[in-house]
């Protein structure tokens, strides 16, 4: 009985481990229905400066990877950043340069603009520091406003 | 108490799986780091996109200098690639590296494609042809 219940806890903190990294989503979107690729990055910029960021810069996605004229026209990439934030980040551990800048996709198809965002919340979980999971909820909670402000 | 140190152990590596990305170090400034990075780029068909001088751009506005930058490199093959193994991977492009200045070493390190290998089993063949060609740069960057 006492091997039973030994065996059914160790199962049990494996299991917690492995929910523990499936939690969170890997990416964080939105669709606005309707609205061309300029709109939606205008209202985007919008949100962003809204929500205390600082729009750093837009491109085709193969920017400089291509002569401008064969550029991708309909996905395209926001940068932004709050210096304040990112300087708190990376006083407490450096591999948060991988959530920064800030930076959303926008794809356009012919039922509007998708915005994804790689959830920092999700990649941080790899990194076995509780300490940062905090700021990157919050980052992840940035995100999802911005998201929303730009599809209302 | 036996029963408790392998279930944490069992724990620490599970969370702790995947958690691998590449890295090289060399001495030099930062100047030099990023010229040599181009080169190693440019050997194997990549381009330098974008540096965002985290460091200038933290000072300029009073913060201390981490001694952080991101360059943001790719090729032209890799927004068709991403298309055809799956729409998610664009969100990786342009790749990033960041370069750490750190006591005259500059280490150039990618972000944890294992990370995206395991969450998306179906591109899984062309996420490791793009981790097999940053570790081949970061080779070059290092150099012999």
């Amino acid at each position: 009985m006492a091997a039973l219940f030994k065996s059914l806890l160790v199962l049990l903190f494996a299991g917690c481990a492995g929910l523990a990294q499936a939690a969170e989503p890997a990416l964080l979107t939105r669709q606005v229905p309707g609205r061309s690729l300029d709109e939606v990055t205008e209202r985007l910029t919008q949100a962003i400066a809204s929500h205390n960021y600082t729009f750093v810069r837009q491109q085709a996605i193969d920017s400089r990877m291509v002569p401008v004229e064969w550029e991708a026209k309909s996905v395209r990439i926001v940068y932004f950043c709050n210096f304040n934030k990112m300087d708190a980040a990376l006083r407490g551990d450096l591999r948060t340069t991988q959530v920064m800048p800030c930076r959303i996709t926008l794809i356009e198809s012919d039922q509007g603009v998708e915005l994804v965002v790689v959830n920092p919340a999700w990649i941080s979980e790899q990194w076995n520091a509780p300490e940062l999971q905090p700021h990157c909820l919050q980052l992840k909670q940035d995100y999802l406003a911005i998201l929303e402000e730009t599809s209302l | 108490m036996k029963t408790f140190l392998l279930a944490f152990t069992l724990t620490a590596a599970t969370l702790q799986a995947g958690a691998s990305p590449l890295s090289a170090s060399k001495a030099g400034s930062m100047q030099t780091a990023l010229d040599d990075l181009s080169l190693a780029l440019a050997n194997h068909g990549y381009h330098l996109v974008k540096v965002q001088p985290i460091d200038q751009a933290l000072l300029k506005r009073g913060f201390s200098d981490p001694g952080i930058r991101i360059a943001f490199v790719g090729r032209e093959e890799q927004v068709r690639q991403a298309l055809d193994a799956d729409p998610a991977l664009l969100n990786l492009l342009p790749m990033r590296l960041t370069l750490e200045n750190d006591h005259g070493q500059v280490r150039i390190s990618s972000d944890d494609l294992a990370q995206w290998r395991e969450s998306r089993p179906s591109a899984g063949k062309v996420l490791q042809q793009w981790e097999d060609e940053l570790a081949a740069i970061l080779s070059d960057y290092a150099g012999p």
